[in-house]
C-alpha cells in the first residue's frame, strides 16, 4: 500500500473512531433510530406516545449498554 | 428567547468539549517542546491550527445550504452516536470499571518517546513536528465536529466558536502560567457532561427531523438534559454495585 493509501487509510480510522468505540452499542443506536424513522410511523402511535418511546429507548440503551460493557470488563478482569 | 435557548448549550457544549481536547493536546505539544524543542512544537501546532480553520469555515457554510429536515436527522444521528459514545465511557469511568485518564502519564509516555540523549534540537526536528501536529489535529477533530454539527444545525455556528475559543484561549494561558500538563481538569466530569449535551441536542433534531411534537417546543432540550443526565447516574449506581458485589481492587489511571 502507497504511503498515501496508508495515510487515508489511517485518517478513515481515526474519523470513526470519533463515532465508534463499541460496534455493539453504536450498532444499537443506529438500529433504534432506523426503527422509530422508518417503522413508527407504520405502526401509527398516538402521535403523543412518539417522542417518549424515542427517548425511552435511548436512555435504555445507555444503561443497558453501560452495564454490558461493564460486565464484560468486570470479567476480563477477573 | 429561541436563539438562546439554542446558542446557550451550544456555546456550553463547544467550550467544555473543547476545553477537554485541548488540555490533551497540550500535553502533546508540551511533551514536543520540552524534548524536542518549541519551534518544532509551534510549527507542528500552526500548521494542525491551519487544517482545522479550513475544515471549520468549509464545512459549516456548506452544512447549511444542505436540506434542513436531512441536515438534522444526520447531523442528529452523529451527534448521538458521538455524545453517547462519550457518556457511556465517562460513565464507566465514573463507576471505576476503567481508569480515569492521567495527562501526567501521557506526558511521560509522550516524553519517553520524543526523549533523545543530547540537548533540545534547536532547528526543526521533523519527529517533533509530526508529533505536535498529529496530537493537534486529532484532538481538534472532535472540537470541530461538535463546532460544525452543534453550530451548523442550529444556525448558532459563531456561538459555537466563541465557546471552542474561549476555551483555547483558557488553556493555552493556564499552560504558560503553569508549564506542566493541567492534570487537576475535571475532564471525566467535563467529558460525562459534554455527553449528555451532545445526546441531548442528537436526540431534539432527530425529532425534529421527524416532525415530532416536543412537549415545550425548543425548552424540551432541557427536559432532555435531565433525561441523559439520569440515564447516566442511574448507569453509574449499577456499575458500582456490580463492582462492590465483585469486590475489585480500584482502576489505576490510563493513558487513553
Amino acid at each position: 500500500m502507497s504511503v498515501l493509501g496508508r495515510a487515508m487509510r489511517s485518517a478513515i480510522h481515526e474519523i470513526l473512531a470519533l463515532f465508534i468505540d463499541d460496534g455493539l452499542y453504536a450498532f444499537a443506536i443506529v438500529t433504534w433510530v432506523t426503527f422509530i424513522a422508518l417503522i413508527t410511523p407504520r405502526l401509527r402511535l398516538p402521535i403523543t406516545y412518539e417522542t417518549p418511546v424515542f427517548t425511552v429507548g435511548l436512555l435504555a440503551i445507555v444503561v443497558l449498554g453501560v452495564r454490558h460493557a461493564a460486565h464484560r470488563i468486570m470479567t476480563r478482569g477477573q | 428567547m429561541t436563539d438562546w435557548i439554542h446558542a446557550g448549550p451550544t456555546v456550553l457544549a463547544a467550550f467544555l468539549a473543547s476545553f477537554v481536547e485541548f488540555v490533551e493536546a497540550f500535553t502533546i505539544v508540551l511533551a514536543v517542546g520540552t524534548f524536542r524543542g518549541w519551534r518544532s512544537a509551534l510549527t507542528g501546532t500552526l500548521a494542525a491550527v491551519g487544517v482545522l480553520v479550513v475544515l471549520v469555515l468549509a464545512g459549516g457554510p456548506a452544512l447549511e445550504r444542505l436540506p434542513l429536515s436531512a441536515l438534522r436527522f444526520s447531523i442528529g444521528l452523529l451527534l448521538l452516536l458521538f455524545g453517547m459514545r462519550w457518556l457511556r465511557k465517562a460513565t464507566l469511568r465514573a463507576g471505576g470499571v476503567i481508569a480515569l485518564h492521567d495527562e501526567s502519564a501521557v506526558f511521560a509516555s509522550e516524553s519517553l518517546l520524543l526523549r533523545e540523549p543530547g540537548n533540545i534540537i534547536p532547528t526543526l526536528d521533523p519527529a517533533g513536528v509530526l508529533t505536535a501536529f498529529n496530537g493537534v489535529l486529532l484532538e481538534g477533530l472532535e472540537v470541530v465536529f461538535i463546532v460544525i454539527a452543534a453550530g451548523a444545525v442550529g444556525h448558532t455556528l459563531l456561538p459555537a466558536v466563541f465557546g471552542a475559543s474561549l476555551a483555547g484561549i483558557i488553556v493555552i494561558i493556564l499552560g504558560i502560567m503553569f508549564r506542566a500538563p493541567l492534570t487537576l481538569v475535571p475532564e471525566n466530569t467535563l467529558k460525562l457532561t459534554v455527553g449528555v449535551l451532545l445526546s441531548a441536542f442528537g436526540t431534539f433534531w432527530i425529532g425534529e427531523a421527524l416532525s415530532y411534537p416536543w412537549p415545550g417546543g425548543d425548552l424540551s432540550v432541557i427536559g432532555l438534559i435531565g433525561a441523559f443526565l439520569g440515564s447516566a447516574i442511574v448507569a453509574i449506581t449499577v456499575t458500582r454495585g456490580a463492582r462492590s458485589s465483585r469486590r475489585l481492587p480500584p482502576s489505576t489511571p490510563t493513558l487513553s
